[in-house]
């Protein structure tokens, strides 16, 4: 794992050129030019509709576009299973609303993906689930069902199911968006902690203070574009774009 | 009143081995039609998703003709004119010999038309009520789409399907009976044969009618036990 105070020249893990989607009629991704380096943080803020998640589901192809390529590890992804598979993998995602296995234990949701995915043996697989399971602080409710467990401690669940995979990078969509106030932070937590061991992470979030925290690069999208983006300091202290400032006004009052 | 109990007992006066033996065609003929309307029910319901459009044409086109066919008529067309056109195409190449297609087994084909038709959409909305979240979680922890939907979709779809296959398989439990029309010794036929020899229709219709309730209580009871099984991990939604 790099970590950012490491000197060596960081390599370019996520590539994203002139990518261009629609749904319809409705052009939802203009033009996007995305270069994401190993270890790097990278937040995504903008409006609803902006096409922040959409981008970020092109990446692990859940969304398919139609102009331009996005480059992961070295492999650009077009359309053939084997390929998609291999870097879906290679790519972990939280989903806003869990989407954890109901039919399966927290145990069994952990194991799922490096048995039928990655062909581990199960004692392997449930070794690594346990040890992510203690990382996101809930080992003991490894035998309950995600029924049984509050919101906050799905979406931790979720974490750890796709940090199971061994990751290069992880996906966040909205994580926090449909939780209780009060399990945010046990989330967030867990998301400045693995962003502290120098997981490359591009998340989808409204929470600014986590962007002030961990935030290599901030990046605003507005109406399917990337409108600006910058270090968190910059960001947040001198927006450049018009609509940046409109933005940040309306979130912080 | 002791007479027509007597009409129950086995052996040659009474009608009770007749009556047993028509029920047990009536129900092997609804449990062989089951695994093949099921398999019938999820190819159906999956051309009907399918990518390829004339794949959904045809997937909807044999839902809509099977489902507006009234049962009998599937039945009747089945069983007789499907010989009639197998022996026309017989006698082309086998001059004199001549085709007879078993009553059971155009029973259980006719049968499974109608019941995948009207069971491949249970699958259909079953599949659509586990959600797509479902499948994107799957995607995203590396499974392949039949991995995913064998070990995540499926083992969910049950839960949505149970009771709406419970309620087709009372109807098919009900549709066997129209097989007593192509020759087919079930259970109605047999209550047919007994009352035209005794001319006591209020007390065999009866029983008949009794079994049936009989049948449908057990098939409730039934399942009410696997929907307590499949749903016993499901604890406060999602």
């Amino acid at each position: 794992m790099a970590h950012s105070d490491q000197k060596t020249p960081a390599k370019i893990i996520i590539s994203i050129s002139a990518l261009n989607k629609w749904y319809g009629d409705l052009h939802v991704l203009r033009d996007i030019d995305l270069d994401v380096k190993k270890g790097e943080r990278i937040v995504i803020a903008g409006p609803s509709g902006s096409g922040k998640s959409t981008l970020i589901r092109c990446i692990n192809y859940l969304e398919k576009y139609q102009g331009g390529k996005i480059v992961v590890d070295g492999v650009e992804l077009i359309d053939d299973r084997k390929i998609i598979e291999n870097i879906r993998r290679e790519v972990g995602m939280v989903f806003q609303s869990f989407n954890l296995f109901p039919h399966l234990t927290i145990l069994e949701n952990c194991t799922l993906g490096p048995i039928q995915g990655l062909d581990l043996p199960k004692e392997q697989a449930i070794e690594k689930a346990m040890h992510f399971l203690n990382k996101v602080n809930i080992p003991e409710q490894a035998d309950k069902y995600p029924g049984q467990l509050s919101g906050g401690q799905q979406q931790r669940v979720a974490i750890a199911r796709s940090l199971c995979m061994n990751p290069d990078v992880m996906l966040f969509d909205e994580p926090t968006s449909a939780l209780d106030p009060e399990m945010v932070k046990e989330v967030l937590d867990i998301m400045v902690s693995l962003a502290k061991e120098g997981m490359t992470m591009l998340c989808v979030t409204h929470e600014m203070g986590f962007a002030k925290e961990v935030a290599d690069r901030v990046i605003f999208m507005d109406e399917g574009q990337i409108m600006e983006q910058n270090n968190p300091v910059e960001f947040f202290t001198n927006p450049q774009h018009e609509r940046t400032k409109e933005f940040l006004k309306q979130i912080f009052f | 009143m002791f007479e027509l109990i007597a009409l129950l007992s086995f052996g040659d006066q009474g009608w009770g081995d007749e009556l047993l033996k028509g029920l047990g065609v009536t129900l092997a003929l609804a449990f062989a039609t089951v695994p093949f309307a099921l398999i019938f029910s999820f190819l159906v319901a999956w051309s009907k998703e399918a990518p390829n459009r004339f794949l959904r044409m045809a997937g909807h086109g044999y839902t809509t003709l099977f489902r507006s066919l009234p049962e009998i008529l599937t039945l009747i067309i089945i069983y007789y004119q499907s010989q009639a056109i197998l022996n026309s195409f017989t006698s082309l190449f086998l001059p004199g010999i001549s085709i007879s297609i078993n009553p059971f087994v155009a029973g259980m084909l006719a049968l499974t038309l109608v019941f995948s038709a009207l069971g491949s959409e249970v699958v259909r909305a079953a599949y659509r009520a586990v959600g797509k979240g479902q499948l994107e979680a799957s995607y995203s922890v590396g499974l392949s789409s039949r991995k995913a939907f064998l070990n995540v979709i499926l083992p969910q779809m049950w839960r949505h399907m149970l009771p709406a296959f419970g309620n087709l398989w009372l109807i098919l439990l009900k549709d066997t009976s129209l097989v007593s029309i192509i020759a087919l010794s079930d259970i109605v036929r047999y209550t047919n044969m007994a009352i035209a020899t005794t001319k006591e229709p209020f007390f065999f219709y009866t029983v008949l009618a009794l079994v049936y309730v009989s049948l449908s209580f057990i098939s409730g009871r039934g399942q009410m036990l696997i929907e307590r099984r499949v749903n016993r991990n499901m604890v406060g939604g999602r």
